[in-house]
């Protein structure tokens, strides 16, 4: 799923997209996939690019493209959120879709600034699935040496106490 | 079998009491919680800027989704109080609805940014949002006023507006008597309003020299 949004210029509220079709921004599942985005504003350190800055985590990419200044008014930046597995699935087919959905809420996006963005976000979300991949072989490995060791004390104890017992209790 | 439950449940308690521990102290060290509420592209990120760097950002783009807050230091009356703004929360209509009734629950202070310019030319849609998020003020109020956070209307882009560069204490006034803001007072109680500009570092500051004074 990709959804793209930024904050309306003449009225309140933002102006939204969904796998390159307009949305109302309470639309229910555009709802679900912001909420993602916003958890991961709030939680995950930023990559910067020439154009904008990259988040990931929650299972999402989070884009942020800052838009080209309009004489004095400050313009919204446009915000897109992809779904990584639909990411790492093929950027070439995510792409044109992202472009959709800007293009969708009446904006246009620089598409190096685009490319950019999203190729770091698939870099940074192949990093962090290989560090999460790691760190769970190594829990793994611990917990079976910690069992290992616990089953020979175990074995251990056990011999103790049928070596000892017999004699200590005559 | 009833036994073996006991340990558990008294390090469950004991895990709830602790994490509740660790947020009130936090919460008590952190300073004074602000929630700073307004429609969008009003200042509210502007004006946090300007308290965290004392100075107004060079470039400023709307914030779309909340972002990290900030904690600074005010000196109210000589003596220097810790403000806490956990989130910079975003104006975005309906949608940010339920951030700002948790800000707005969780806050000491309630720093409600308007744009005076446009509430003092009678713009309809402007007045009807200012009564709009008013009355969800009132809402989300506890009956008992004092236990609540207390409200401060900052009204911003004073600036546009001639009346208020020729006697910006007129232009308070009259924005102050405005009806939204008129009837919030009566319902509210005392509910500072204070007015001027985030357009440059001098103007920010006249700002929150009036904000400082409205504090204590």
């Amino acid at each position: 799923m990709i959804a793209v949004y930024a904050q309306a210029s003449e009225r309140q509220g933002l102006d939204a997209a969904l796998n390159g079709h307009p949305v109302s921004a309470s639309d229910a599942a555009f709802l679900e996939i912001r909420e993602k985005a916003v958890a991961v504003n709030l939680t995950q350190a930023a990559q910067e690019f020439d154009g904008g800055e990259v988040k990931v985590g929650r299972g999402v990419i989070r884009v942020e493209l800052l838009m080209a200044v309009d004489g004095e008014a400050p313009v919204s930046s446009v915000v897109v959120v992809v779904e990584s597995a639909d990411l790492l699935r093929n950027q070439t087919l995510v792409a044109p879709l992202v472009t959709q959905s800007i293009a969708a809420i009446g904006r246009v996006a620089r598409a190096e600034a685009l490319n950019a963005g999203l190729a770091l976000g698939e870099q940074l979300m192949r990093g962090s699935r290989t560090k999460r991949r790691v760190i769970t072989a190594v829990a793994l490995v611990a917990l079976a040496v910690t069992a290992v060791v616990i089953a020979r004390s175990g074995a251990a104890t056990h011999d103790l106490v049928n070596s000892t017992a017999p004699w200590t209790l005559r | 079998m009833v036994f073996p439950l006991i340990p558990i449940a008294l390090f469950v308690v004991t895990i709830v009491s602790a994490s509740f521990a660790v947020r009130w102290i936090f919460i008590r060290l952190s300073g004074k919680r602000v929630a700073i509420l307004g429609r969008q592209q009003v200042g509210k990120s502007t004006l946090l800027h300007f308290l965290e760097h004392n100075a107004v950002p060079a470039n400023s783009t709307p914030t779309v989704d909340p972002e990290r807050g900030a904690s600074f230091a005010f000196s109210v009356h000589k003596k220097v109080i810790h403000f806490n703004v956990p989130s910079d929360l975003p104006g975005n209509d309906g949608l940010s609805f339920v951030d700002w009734k948790e800000a707005f629950s969780e806050a000491s202070y309630v720093w409600y940014v308007f744009r005076a310019d446009l509430i003092a030319q009678g713009d309809p849609t402007e007045l009807d949002l200012l009564e709009e998020h008013l009355t969800l003020f009132n809402h989300w109020m506890p009956k008992k006023k004092s236990s609540g956070p207390k409200v401060i209307l900052i009204g911003t882009w004073a600036d546009n507006d001639p009346l208020f560069v020729q006697s910006p204490h007129k232009f308070r006034k009259l924005v102050a008597g405005i009806k939204p803001i008129d009837v919030a007072r009566l319902k509210f109680g005392r509910m500072p309003v204070v007015v001027g500009s985030l357009l440059t570092d001098e103007s920010a500051e006249k700002l929150v020299k009036s904000l400082g004074k409205v504090l204590s």
